[in-house]
């Protein structure tokens, strides 16, 4: 049989109303209005260099005791995890009672090119960290590491663990090595010292390139065709706005840190392997005694659940537990399901460790 | 209009529908709209995110609206393209007057074709491409200006698909044929210049440009290499897509829409690649192709260095000395920030306040309350009046403990304990 029931006059109509839509998409395009960067309001508290420590207006009269500070990845901006008001995770973290900060990397130029992680971990997280506890008077506080800023967050916890009273960890690579990691496969091979040699800091349309390359054809493609049926509404379109945004918003990488990350992390597998060096330390994961909750995504292809999972076994603490999220690297802080679930999740855990 | 979907007539008007859309459009957009997407190819973002890095010149100015209608248009034009291209092919089955028994072997000629355009080497599809790439990449990234048909090809599977039925002569075999029978020269005289030794006072130079020659000759063989690797993946693609249509062809199965066409192509695009860029071949033809791009570059880059130096002009190697330096002082006076804070005594405590914690952890308040609470009890008992009013000297020491345990009235051991929470 034929496998094309296409109906001339159907297929006419179809093309027609595709091309409607998209006609009609231009009113709402210039209706959609501003696409912001984060909704919910913040008080930049410190700044140093080109980093921000936002601290955002508490929701609730008595916020939880012991702040939360949220450490999210260099390679794109935090301002994903407070998206929309029905899909902020912060807004979340605020409306369960919590207090949270975030620290915002900025945007680094060729001035911040000799940045290294001990610049980061040990100079700009320490130093947030230790704002924090002279604002509260405390002498721990709670950290919640994204990602890349997760790793970030294992380090820093492994080298202070006095600073750090108990940590998250969300869709964080830890193994660097298992077999489904595409990004570890595809950088293993890579001359790092000559990509940084030769390009000084890393672009971040680079980074978006390679993002994009593992589903290049729906990422280029079919998502913007798919766009079209939301034209005739405004909120989704702007909420498919807000995520373009965010995609393409992506800061270039500090040279040295980035060859550090992609070098020990990435083709070393230095965290599990205990090799890794920050400064004058040494990252042993067994340090990392105070209590861990480890968010992880079942369909996460950027990092792959075993990638994170693999925290369990090399951290010293023994109050350790994991929360598995079904969804994806971006959805499980973006998706309005996440905002039911992993919020609540993180704050009752940190609530019942008071 | 005819409703045979294989008819001149019904073509005719369909093409007529869509001059009228796109006439439509060219007013809207001109009318309310930048025209940014109108002139340039509508699906060139992903091209336009990779001349920018290179480019130091360039700066992001476009809002997400702005691109993503640009890519909506664009997602529309290879849409519309598909349609088109598609009946154009179908229109020939329905000549031949027997569709339901010709379709296969139509088909099948139709996939062997666009096969056939990736068997000859190359850039059919790839053009005469610089590159383009990322770390997981698709390409190289040296000369960016080229990779429009590469990423064509990435981002719009249907201006592949057309591409595919030879329906853009710009790339015809017979230029790819010229192009690389030119490469291939080329490399000739190449290899015989490389070989020639250096002499006298331009002998470093000569040198020089003869390593960036042979560097430029070592990349263009691994962008080769990983053009070859994409070609086959675009093959596998085909024979998916073809194995597809029969499958539905067989089980009495046929697509509804445009769309449903569209989507299907996009997911075998989808699978043919899943499947090249998670081998072990990909990540070594591709960091392979990368590394000889980035030697391209540094030697490209040390070069316009010794010419800006012979001009007195700063050099690349001069700023990165500079930015050293920067980083070193800012990282020691983030030091010196630190002892001073430790100095002045703002972390005295820490070791001390932790301790505390822990304790506290270990339900230490619990332990003391219930001590508090005995220690009330008792100290009731002993005040009770059965004694007549008379206090022993051991009842006085006990009330005096009491008093100590007590929090409430004893600011200077409740600060800490709240500052432990």
């Amino acid at each position: 049989m034929f496998p094309f029931a296409i109906n001339p006059e159907k297929a006419v109509e179809e093309l027609a109303r595709f091309n409607q839509k998209l006609a009609a998409g231009v009113k709402t395009f210039t209706e959609v209005g501003h696409i912001e960067s984060g909704i919910s309001p913040k008080e930049a508290v410190y700044r140093e260099d080109k980093v921000t420590l936002y601290h955002y207006a508490p929701r609730v009269e008595n916020p939880h005791r012991v702040p939360i500070l949220v450490v999210y990845a260099l390679v794109n901006r935090p301002y994903m995890t407070d998206l929309q008001e029905d899909r902020s995770m912060i807004r979340g973290l605020l409306d369960e009672g919590m207090d949270v900060y975030l620290i915002d990397w900025g945007y680094p130029d060729a001035s911040d090119r000799y940045l290294n992680l001990d610049d980061y971990i040990n100079g700009y997280i320490k130093r947030c960290v230790d704002f924090i506890r002279d604002r509260h008077d405390i002498y721990r506080v709670n950290v919640l590491g994204i990602c890349q800023g997760g790793a970030f967050s294992l380090c820093f916890s492994a080298l202070h663990p006095d600073r750090v009273r108990n940590l998250v960890t969300m869709v964080t690579p830890v193994d660097f090595h298992t077999p489904d990691n595409l990004l570890s496969q595809w950088v293993r091979n890579l001359d790092i010292d000559l990509l940084v040699d030769t390009m000084g800091n890393i672009p971040g349309d680079l980074l978006n390139v390679t993002f994009l390359s593992m589903n290049p054809y729906r990422l280029t493609g079919q998502k913007y065709l798919d766009m079209v049926d939301l034209l005739d509404d405004k909120v989704k379109l702007k909420n498919f706005l807000r995520m373009e945004k965010w995609i393409f918003d992506s800061p270039d990488q500090a040279g040295e840190a980035f060859r550090q990350f992609i070098k020990d992390f990435f083709q070393k597998n230095g965290l599990i392997k205990g090799s890794i060096r920050i400064g004058e330390q040494r990252v042993d994961l067994a340090n990392i005694t105070m209590p861990v909750l480890n968010v992880y995504a079942t369909k996460d292809h950027l990092v792959p659940p075993d990638a994170s999972k693999a925290l369990k076994q090399y951290v010293g603490s023994t109050d350790y537990q994991e929360v598995a999220f079904n969804g994806g690297h971006i959805g499980v802080y973006v998706s309005g399901r996440s905002q039911k679930e992993i919020p609540p999740a993180i704050a009752n855990w940190l609530k019942e460790r008071g | 209009m005819d409703n045979n979907p294989f008819s001149s007539d019904w073509m005719a008007g369909w093409n007529t529908l869509q001059r009228k859309m796109w006439e439509d459009w060219s007013e809207v957009t001109q009318s309310s709209w930048t025209n940014a997407w109108q002139t340039e190819s509508p699906m060139s973002f992903f091209r336009d995110g990779m001349n920018r890095w290179p480019n130091p010149f360039a700066a992001p100015t476009q809002t997400p609206e702005a691109m993503a209608m640009r890519h909506a248009m664009g997602s529309m034009e290879e849409f519309m393209r598909m349609g088109r291209e598609v009946f154009k092919v179908f229109q020939g089955m329905s000549d031949s007057g027997n569709v339901t028994q010709e379709w296969t072997s139509q088909l099948d000629k139709a996939i062997q074709q666009a096969k056939a355009m990736f068997a000859q080497g190359s850039q059919a599809m790839f053009g005469n491409l610089g590159n383009m790439g990322g770390m997981g990449g698709m390409g190289g990234m040296g000369k960016m200006g080229n990779m429009e048909e590469m990423t064509a090809f990435m981002s719009r599977p249907m201006k592949a698909w057309t591409e595919f039925l030879g329906s853009n002569p710009a790339f015809s075999n017979d230029t790819m044929r010229s192009l690389l029978a030119g490469g291939q020269a080329t490399e000739e005289a190449l290899s015989r210049f490389l070989s020639m030794p250096g002499l006298g006072l331009n002998r470093e130079k000569q040198e020089k440009v003869q390593e960036g020659m042979r560097l430029s000759m070592e990349y263009r063989k691994a962008f080769e290499e990983f053009q070859k690797l994409m070609n086959d993946s675009s093959k596998r693609a085909l024979d998916l897509l073809h194995r597809k249509l029969l499958e539905m062809g067989a089980e009495g199965k046929s697509m509804q829409t445009m769309r449903d066409l569209y989507v299907l192509w996009v997911d075998c695009n989808e699978e043919a690649n899943a499947a090249t860029v998670t081998s072990k071949e990909f990540n070594e033809i591709n960091s392979r192709m990368m590394n000889a791009m980035m030697r391209v570059r540094r030697n490209m880059a040390e070069s316009m260095d010794d010419s800006l130096a012979a001009v007195n002009l700063p050099t690349r190697r001069e700023l990165d000395s500079a930015h050293r330096q920067i980083s070193t002082l800012r990282r020691r006076i983030g030091n010196l920030e630190d002892t001073i804070r430790e100095l002045q005594g703002k972390d005295a405590s820490a070791e001390i306040n932790t301790l505390r914690d822990d304790m506290e952890k270990l339900g230490v308040r619990r332990l003391r309350e219930e001590l508090t609470a005995l220690k009330l009890q008792v100290e009731e008992a002993l005040t009770a009046p059965a004694d007549g009013g008379a206090e022993s000297a051991d009842k006085l020491a006990i009330k005096k403990t009491v008093r100590i345990g007590n929090a409430k009235p004893q600011p200077a051991a409740t600060a800490p304990a709240q500052k432990g929470e």
